[in-house]
């Protein structure tokens, strides 16, 4: 079988089947992460019981996706087990989406919900759960001149010196058909699931880290007269900690106090995390947060 | 027994009066904030779907989501140690998998408001930004649903609401858990009085003091200041008060006689059940 060789957050990646969404390499390298097709079993050994998935600190069963089940293990092992007939484009949204969070969470980096986008050298992370508007607004300031380095699963580590940086990410943004339209395009190829008109747009791929220095987070239903502040420590730290799928996710693996520690070094670091309103329009918003960029 | 007390009702219904005051009632009578309710995600939420299940629902179809939801309920009724309160607005329905949305071994109870039809159609107009005729129609349409694309827009998964019929037989006559009907028009009347009713459902003792003061921290007067001065932000973009007037008959004024014959045609049934005279 033909291997399909990637890079993702400065990892190599090998694997049994082609993955579109992802930029190849550069040289000649032993894989980190290697994703096979295979068997995947139904039940972990030890695993907390959930819903969608079962976990313990080294591996990750996700059997509760629509298209196939998922095990990631040891931070570098993914086997996928497709359902007869699934639509691969369909898999790879549960791929890389959560089997790529709880990959990051095993190798102890911070899956964050978040798009980033580079300012001056620097990565700006603008965080918030689904729906609050991350890509359509990266997508907008990725037009008004500042890259953008990731969107939907913003990966966040640290450098030798424990300085937080932002790890190259999947260079695609997934923005829903209304959103494209409104930016003026029309969609190229099928969306990422049929039925749902939610499509991926790659991007230029930035093959090197960031700095971290700012996360705004994304507030879809402020108070009307809320103003964009510099959250407090513990109050970031909270927010973070949930949108890098904390509670879901961390602890049955029984990583959560890991994770949260993580958490805290990120901000002890003095990464600031600030609200953001956020207003009816994208656009608007994707004018202020430029402005306020511009400044830096 | 579950954990989870549902607040049921009809979109308009009173749910949000119904949530303050029980806000109140747990902080011993004490003034509630508006914008911090019990059961603010609501049943919906995809903020509380992604963060409980670990995956997006936003990139689940409809009814794959929809299947998924008592998941949710359960995993959150295990999290927690007493009892939570969430917001519903959907009818009690099977999901497309075949089980109740709201699972019996999760719940605890269900208290279901109950308004007028005719004082609900100009506050659901008011809400969609439609005009009341079109309010009638929809609560007259077994079909109606929130969010009913599913995504790319909103908050929320889709809400199937069935008419408004439908929706209280839903409930009250489906649930298979204890149910406490609460008809807004007796929480207007007697709130005191209602209020200590369902704080005996809830396995509550409230006092009479606390009864009282609960009433009037959670007012409409006070829940409208509160918005006109710091705004609510549950209230859909774009409607410029959320609580509008809280009155009992303001339909009298609001509502044609031809629209109430409409929805008296369709609902003669149900409001005689629930003692609404045409």
């Amino acid at each position: 079988m033909r291997t399909h060789a990637y890079t993702l957050a400065g990892l190599r990646v090998e694997s049994d089947f082609a993955i579109p969404e992802l930029p190849r390499p550069r040289g000649k390298a032993a894989a980190d992460v290697r994703i096979r097709l295979g068997r995947v079993p139904n039940r972990l050994r030890g695993a907390l019981a959930h819903p969608m998935f079962e976990a313990t600190p080294t591996a990750y069963l996700l059997r509760g996706a629509p298209m196939a089940r998922y095990l990631v293990r040891d931070g570098r092992e993914v086997t996928v087990a497709p359902a007869r007939g699934a639509d691969m484009r369909a898999v790879r949204v549960f791929l890389l989406g959560p089997c790529l969070r709880a990959l990051c969470h095993q190798r102890g980096l911070v899956p964050l919900r978040a798009s980033a986008v580079e300012v001056a050298g620097e990565a700006i992370a603008l965080a918030g759960p689904s729906m609050a508007g991350k890509s359509t607004i990266a997508a907008r300031l990725g037009r008004a001149g500042f890259p953008v380095l990731a969107d939907d699963v913003c990966i966040v580590g640290f450098d030798a010196a424990d300085r937080p940086i932002v790890l190259p990410s999947v260079p695609r943004l997934r923005v829903w058909r209304d959103a494209l339209r409104r930016l003026g395009e029309e969609p190229k190829g099928p969306p990422d699931r049929s039925g749902i008109p939610r499509y991926s747009i790659a991007i230029p791929p930035v093959l090197a880290p960031r700095p971290l220095a700012r996360i705004y987070l994304l507030d879809r239903q402020p108070l009307p007269k809320a103003r964009g502040q510099r959250l407090p420590t513990l109050l970031a730290a909270r927010a973070l900690a949930i949108l890098s799928s904390v509670r879901a996710l961390t602890e049955p693996m029984g990583r959560d106090t890991h994770h949260f520690s993580l958490v805290l070094k990120l901000l002890a670091a003095g990464v600031e995390v600030h609200s953001f309103p956020r207003g009816t329009d994208c656009g608007k918003d994707a004018a202020k947060l430029a402005r306020m960029f511009a400044r830096r | 027994m579950g954990s989870i007390v549902w607040l049921a009702s009809y979109p308009k219904s009173g749910n949000t009066w119904l949530r303050a005051l029980l806000g109140s009632l747990v902080a011993g009578g004490r003034a509630v904030d508006i914008n911090a309710l019990h059961g603010v995600d609501g049943a919906p939420a995809r903020l509380r779907f992604d963060e409980v299940l670990g995956i997006d629902s936003a990139d689940l179809l409809t009814d794959e989501a929809e299947n998924l939801r008592p998941r949710v309920y359960e995993a959150m009724a295990g999290a927690c140690e007493d009892f939570v309160f969430i917001k519903i607005h959907d009818a009690l329905l099977p999901t497309p998998a075949g089980e109740l949305l709201a699972p019996a071994t999760a719940t605890r109870g269900v208290v279901y408001v109950v308004r007028h039809p005719y004082a609900v159609a100009p506050s659901l107009a008011n809400h969609l930004g439609v005009s009341v005729a079109e309010a009638v129609e929809l609560m007259n349409d077994e079909r109606f649903a929130f969010s009913a694309s599913g995504h790319a827009v909103t908050a929320q998964t889709r809400q199937r609401l069935l008419d408004w019929s439908g929706h209280a037989a839903s409930w009250i006559d489906g649930a298979p858990f204890p149910v406490h009907l609460v008809r807004y028009e007796d929480l207007h009347r007697s709130p005191a009085r209602e209020l200590g009713r369902l704080a005996t459902f809830l396995g509550w003792s409230a006092k009479p003091g606390v009864l009282r003061r609960a009433v009037s921290a959670a007012s409409f007067d006070r829940m409208r200041s509160q918005e006109k001065k710091a705004g609510f932000r549950e209230a859909p973009p774009g409607v410029r008060s959320f609580f509008r007037r809280g009155k009992v008959d303001s339909w009298k004024k609001e509502l044609s006689g031809s629209l109430r014959e409409k929805l008296h045609a369709r609902h003669a049934a149900m409001m005689r059940r629930l003692r609404y005279d045409p």
